[in-house]
C-alpha cells in the first residue's frame, strides 16, 4: 500500500516504474523464445530504465487531478493487486525474472553511486560509536537491536522464497551458493549502506532539513539532532537512508531532484518487487497445505491466488484504532510490530529443520544450531515484554503474541521430541 | 573517524564470508558439489514455475525479491544506539546466520524436490508442524504486502519538503 502512496505521492514515479513492466516482458521473449545473449538486452534495458526516470520527471501521471488523493490511492492499491496476481500466474520467465533481473542491475547502479558518493564526499561520522546509556530513556540494546535490524542480518522471509520460488529456478546445484548466500550478502550491501547513510551520510544535509530540528537544540551536530530520542528515531523510519543518500548522490555532482529521483527509484523497487513474488509464494504453500489436507480446491492456481490475495486486500482496506495514538490506521499498519516477531520466528523454525535434516544426515551443524538458539532466544525475550506491553491495553495483539509464543514452545517441543526419537531408534 | 574505515571494513567482512566461510558451509554441510544431482527445475520443467535459468539472472530474481523495504529501515533505527551495534549485527548476522539460513534453506528445497519449507518440515519433524509454520506465514505473508508501509513516512517527507517538520503521518 506503500507502493501507492509513492505512486500518489510522486507522480514521476509513476512512468519510470511501469514501463518495467513492458520492458520485462521484451526481454523474457527475447532471451527465452529468441535465446539471445542476456549481457546486450540487460545494457539496453538499463539504459532505457534511467531514460524514462528522466521522461518521468517531465512527465508525471497525476490522477489526483481529476479524483480525490484517497481514491486514487485506492485505484492504485488494487490496480498493484491485480497486477501481482497476473505477474504470479504467468510463466515466471515471462515477467516476474526479467523485471527482477534488470531491476537488479538499477540496484546495484543505485548502490554503486551511494559507495562512490561516500568515498568521493568522505563524510565525518557523526554518531558515536556507542550511545551512552547513562541519557534518560535509551531501551536497552538487548533484544531490540535485533528486531529492529531485522531483514538487514536474518529473516524467516527469506526461507520462504528460496524455498519457494528459487529452488524451483535453480540450474546447477553449485549455484545455489551464488543464488542463496550471495542474495543475502547483496542485501547486507544494502544494510552497510544505510548503515553509513544514517551515521555519516547525514552530517552532509543541511541541518534545517532535519525532521527534529529546531532552532532551540543548535550546537549539536546533525547526528545528534535527528536521533535525539527513541520515539524520534523509530518515527522517522527510513528518512535517514533518503536524506544521507540523496546528500551522498549529489556529492557526485548529480542535482538534486535527479539525486531525489534516483533515491525514490531505489526504494521503490526493493519494495515492488518483493510484491509479486510474495504472492506466488503464498500460491504454492496453499497448494500444498490443499495436497497434505486433501482440500482439491486449493490446488488450482487460480482459486489459490485468489485466497492469498483476499487477506492482503482487507489489511489494506480495513481500517483499525492505532492503540499507540488512538488515530485509525490501516490494520496492516496496526498490527506491524507481530510482523517483525513471527518474520524472526519464522527464522528460527527453518534453522530448526535445517539443523534436524543434517543432523540425521550425519553433518557438522554447530553453524546451524548456534544461529537457531540464538534467534530463538531473542524473539522469545521480545515477545515476552511485548506481551507484558499489551496485557489490559489491547486485547488482540496481546492474544496474538500469546499465540505466537505458544507456538514458539510447540515447536521446541516438537524438535526434541523428534531428537528423542531418532536417538532411541539409533 | 572516517566513513570510509567503516565501508572498507564492511566490504571486508562481507567478502571474506562469501568467499570463504560460505564455501565452507557449501562444501561441509550442504554438499553444494554433489555431481549429477537431478535439479526440480529439470525434473518437473513445466514452463511455468519450474524454469531451469542462468544463476545471473535467477540471483537478480532472488536478490530483489528478499530485498524489501526493511533492510533500509531497520538500520536507520537502529543507528539510534550508535554505528557500532548496528554495523557488527549486519556484518556478523548477516555472513553467519543471514546468509547460511537463505543458502541451507535452498539447498535444502532442491534436495527436496522443489518442496517449500513447510512441507519439509513436515518430512524432518512432525506431520503436525506442517500446519504451524503454514499459520506463521499466513500472519506474515499480508506484511509483505504492507511492508513497503514501514517506509512511508520517511519517503512522504522527503516528497513533500515542506512537511518535513510534522511528525503526523
Amino acid at each position: 500500500m506503500a507502493v501507492a502512496d509513492l505512486f500518489v505521492g510522486i507522480p514521476s514515479s509513476v512512468i519510470p516504474i511501469n514501463i518495467e513492466i513492458i520492458i520485462a516482458i521484451i526481454m523474457g521473449y527475447l532471451i527465452y523464445k529468441k535465446k539471445m545473449d542476456i549481457l546486450i538486452p540487460s545494457l539496453i534495458a538499463l539504459a532505457l530504465l534511467y531514460f524514462f526516470v528522466w521522461v518521468g520527471t517531465k512527465a508525471p501521471v497525476d490522477f489526483t487531478e481529476v479524483m480525490p488523493a484517497q481514491d486514487a490511492k485506492n485505484l492504485w492499491i488494487i490496480l498493484l493487486f491485480i497486477y501481482s496476481a497476473i505477474a504470479s500466474l504467468l510463466p515466471v520467465w515471462t515477467l516476474l525474472q526479467p523485471r527482477d533481473y534488470i531491476n537488479s542491475h538499477q540496484l546495484i547502479v543505485g548502490l554503486g553511486l551511494l559507495f562512490l558518493g561516500i568515498f568521493v564526499a568522505q563524510p565525518i561520522v557523526d554518531a558515536p560509536a556507542l550511545r551512552s546509556f547513562s541519557e534518560p530513556g535509551v531501551p536497552s540494546l538487548f533484544p531490540l537491536l535485533f528486531v529492529t535490524v531485522a531483514c538487514g542480518a536474518i529473516s524467516g522471509f527469506h526461507g520462504l522464497v528460496a524455498s519457494g520460488t528459487s529452488s524451483k529456478q535453480l540450474e546447477h546445484l553449485s549455484d545455489a551458493r551464488m543464488v542463496g548466500y550471495g542474495g543475502m550478502i547483496g542485501e547486507g550491501t544494502l544494510a552497510l549502506a544505510t548503515t553509513v547513510a544514517a551515521v555519516a551520510g547525514i552530517s552532509l544535509v543541511a541541518q534545517s532539513d532535519i525532521p527534529n530540528y529546531s532552532v532551540a537544540v543548535s550546537g549539536l551536530n546533525n547526528w545528534e539532532v535527528y536521533y535525539d530520542s527513541w520515539a524520534h528515531a523509530s518515527e522517522n523510519k527510513a528518512a535517514a537512508f533518503v536524506l544521507g543518500g540523496g546528500a551522498l548522490i549529489q556529492s557526485l555532482g548529480i542535482p538534486a531532484s535527479m539525486a531525489n529521483t534516483l533515491m525514490a527509484v531505489l526504494v521503490i523497487s526493493f519494495a515492488a518487487t518483493t510484491l509479486d513474488t510474495a504472492t506466488r509464494i503464498q500460491r504454492f504453500i496453499l497448494k500444498e497445505f490443499g495436497l497434505a489436507m486433501k482440500i482439491k480446491l486449493l490446488t488450482n492456481r487460480y482459486v489459490a491466488t485468489v485466497i492469498a490475495i483476499v487477506p492482503a486486500i482487507l489489511l489494506a482496506f480495513w481500517n483499525i484504532s492505532d492503540p499507540g495514538s488512538g488515530a485509525t490506521r490501516q490494520a496492516g499498519w496496526v498490527l506491524w510490530p507481530l510482523f517483525g516477531a513471527s518474520n524472526q520466528m519464522l527464522a528460527a523454525l527453518t534453522l530448526m529443520v535445517l539443523t534436524l535434516y543434517y543432523w540425521q544426515k550425519k553433518k557438522p551443524i554447530l553453524p546451524l544450531l548456534i544461529p537457531m538458539v540464538f534467534i530463538m532466544v531473542v524473539t522469545f525475550t521480545v515477545l515476552v515484554s511485548n506481551a507484558i506491553n499489551f496485557y489490559g491495553y489491547n486485547g488482540i495483539l496481546f492474544g496474538l503474541t500469546i499465540l505466537l509464543m505458544g507456538l514458539i514452545i510447540w515447536m521446541v517441543f516438537e524438535g526434541v521430541n523428534k531428537v528423542l526419537e531418532i536417538r532411541r531408534t539409533r | 573517524m572516517s566513513s570510509i574505515v567503516l565501508v572498507l571494513l564492511g566490504f571486508t567482512i562481507l567478502f571474506i564470508g562469501y568467499r570463504f566461510y560460505s564455501k565452507f558451509v557449501g562444501r561441509r554441510i550442504f554438499d553444494i558439489n554433489e555431481e549429477n544431482h537431478l535439479m526440480p527445475s529439470k525434473e518437473f520443467e513445466d514452463g511455468i514455475d519450474f524454469v531451469p535459468t542462468k544463476k545471473h539472472i535467477l540471483f537478480g530474481h532472488h536478490f530483489t525479491s528478499v530485498a524489501g523495504a526493511a533492510p533500509i529501515i531497520g538500520p536507520c533505527v537502529a543507528a539510534y544506539w550508535g554505528w557500532l551495534p548496528a554495523l557488527v549485527w549486519i556484518l556478523f548476522g548477516t555472513i553467519l546466520m543471514g546468509a547460511v539460513h537463505d543458502f541451507g534453506a535452498l539447498v535444502m528445497s532442491v534436495k527436496e524436490k522443489g518442496k517449500s519449507i513447510a512441507d519439509i518440515a513436515s518430512t524432518t519433524i512432525s506431520k503436525r508442524a506442517r500446519t504451524r509454520p503454514y499459520y506463521v506465514f499466513d500472519f506474515y505473508h499480508p506484511s509483505c504486502m504492507a511492508c513497503a508501509g514501514c517506509f512511508r513516512h520517511g519517503c512522504r517527507r522527503f516528497i513533500c519538503r515542506d512537511s518535513f517538520f510534522s511528525h503526523s503521518d
